[in-house]
């Protein structure tokens, strides 16, 4: 029966008394060196919708109270237990060891700051005499060429924005990192983001990245908005073989 | 143990925390994160993966340009509070950008995924009966998802 395998978890880390996916139970498949968590599914081939997400991420949060989690990619399935021995377990033994060692009492927080746009976009014009001087002369013929002036002075912004979330996000970098043990630093996905990345935390020192967090949003408030979320299963600190 | 990272304080405010159960917030990290075996069964991830291709938008743009543009023209320099004359900025003043008009593709997607709310959200924590009505909800959107249903199959045997 084919098997979703949701993450690798220590040798001895008790399983998760939570349903899998499709309301399967989950069970440990245990080696000496690691242990992964599946649960059976019925056809190799599922769709994963809002449930089978949540049943994902609800059975890494669980794990995660216990001990070190390696989560694995959202959707892998394997033919069978033994396949799961063969393939992740044994085959890269001493690696998931060292990586549940290394990652043993720390958790991964999501950070994101996101720009009030308003602010944003006046800030841009305020500092670039450029943006102004265009945005006065589209004001006076607004009705006519148009579109170029507009495709001009567009372009002038983005400029000015991506050159400000540039030192936004240098700026919050140097605030936050000195805090974390390791941070992922992912692409902005739309144009008020000035920074998404992803901090690996301490657990007995993961309250000065909050005060940090706390003091720099503070600073930012009303121009750039915070949003944090943890404690999250080490997501973007895991790799077999330095593929990332 | 489990406790204490969960129920830490809610802080002063200036920061808006999210527990990790609620899918919107763990989306992103989901979606193309994680340990990859070489070779695996891959369940058909449809509609994620096309999302996830989605999300990497171009910022430059001549859409974006041309948003940007209307915008700065709307911008009043002279209004601090950014609540008169900028009906579209408005919303956006509201928070991380999930309803906001120039929520980036990601965001739109999401919503087309699992619906937009967020009091939605909070219901799934504890609620099961909403499973096979959002499975369906996954695939409901256009022909082109549903044509390449199939494209993300198995590699086994490879």
């Amino acid at each position: 029966m084919p098997e979703y395998v949701y993450a690798i978890v220590e040798s001895s880390a008790p399983t998760p008394d939570r349903p899998g996916i499709a309301g399967r139970p989950l069970r440990a498949i245990r080696t000496p060196d690691a242990a992964a968590l599946v649960s059976s599914i019925d056809a190799e081939e599922l769709t994963l919708g809002r449930a089978e997400l949540l049943a994902h991420n609800e059975v890494l949060q669980a794990a995660l109270e216990t001990g070190p989690v390696l989560p694995m990619r959202l959707g892998t399935v394997m033919a069978d237990d033994d396949d799961i021995r063969r393939r992740i377990l044994d085959s890269n033994a001493a690696e998931l060891h060292a990586q549940l060692t290394r990652l043993a009492g720390t958790f991964e927080g999501e950070v994101r700051a996101v720009y009030d746009e308003a602010a944003l976009l006046r800030e841009a014009v305020q500092r670039d005499p450029h943006i102004a001087r265009l945005r006065a002369r589209g004001d006076l013929r607004r009705s006519r060429n148009g579109y170029l002036e507009s495709v001009t002075l567009g372009e002038a912004v983005a400029d000015a924005v991506e050159r400000i979330r540039q030192s936004d996000a240098d700026m919050l970098l140097a605030e936050l990192t000195p805090h974390c043990l390791e941070v992922r630093v992912s692409p902005p996905v739309h144009e008020r983001i000035a920074l998404r990345a992803a901090f690996l935390l301490d657990r007995d020192h993961s309250s000065e990245f909050d005060d940090a967090l706390e003091s720099v949003a503070r600073s930012q408030a009303g121009r750039i908005h915070f949003r944090y979320t943890a404690p999250l299963a080490p997501h973007s600190f895991v790799a077999l073989g330095g593929a990332a | 143990m489990s406790a204490m990272a969960m129920t830490r304080a809610p802080g002063s405010g200036y920061v808006q925390r999210s527990s990790s159960s609620g899918l919107v917030d763990v989306l992103d990290v989901l979606l193309d994160k994680g340990l990859v075996v070489d070779v695996f069964l891959r369940v058909s991830l449809v509609d994620i993966e096309l999302l996830t291709v989605d999300a990497r938008i171009v910022i430059a743009s001549v859409d974006t340009y041309l948003r940007f543009a209307e915008a700065v023209n709307r911008l009043d320099l002279g209004d601090t509070s950014s609540s008169v004359g900028l009906p579209e900025l408005v919303q956006d003043v509201t928070e991380d950008g999930a309803q906001s008009k120039t929520k980036g593709v990601l965001e739109g997607a999401k919503e087309t995924l699992f619906g937009s709310s967020k009091d939605d959200e909070d219901e799934d924590d504890d609620n099961g009966s909403s499973r096979s009505k959002s499975t369906q909800r996954s695939g409901s959107r256009g022909g082109s998802r549903q044509g390449s249903r199939q494209r993300s199959s198995s590699s086994r045997g490879r």
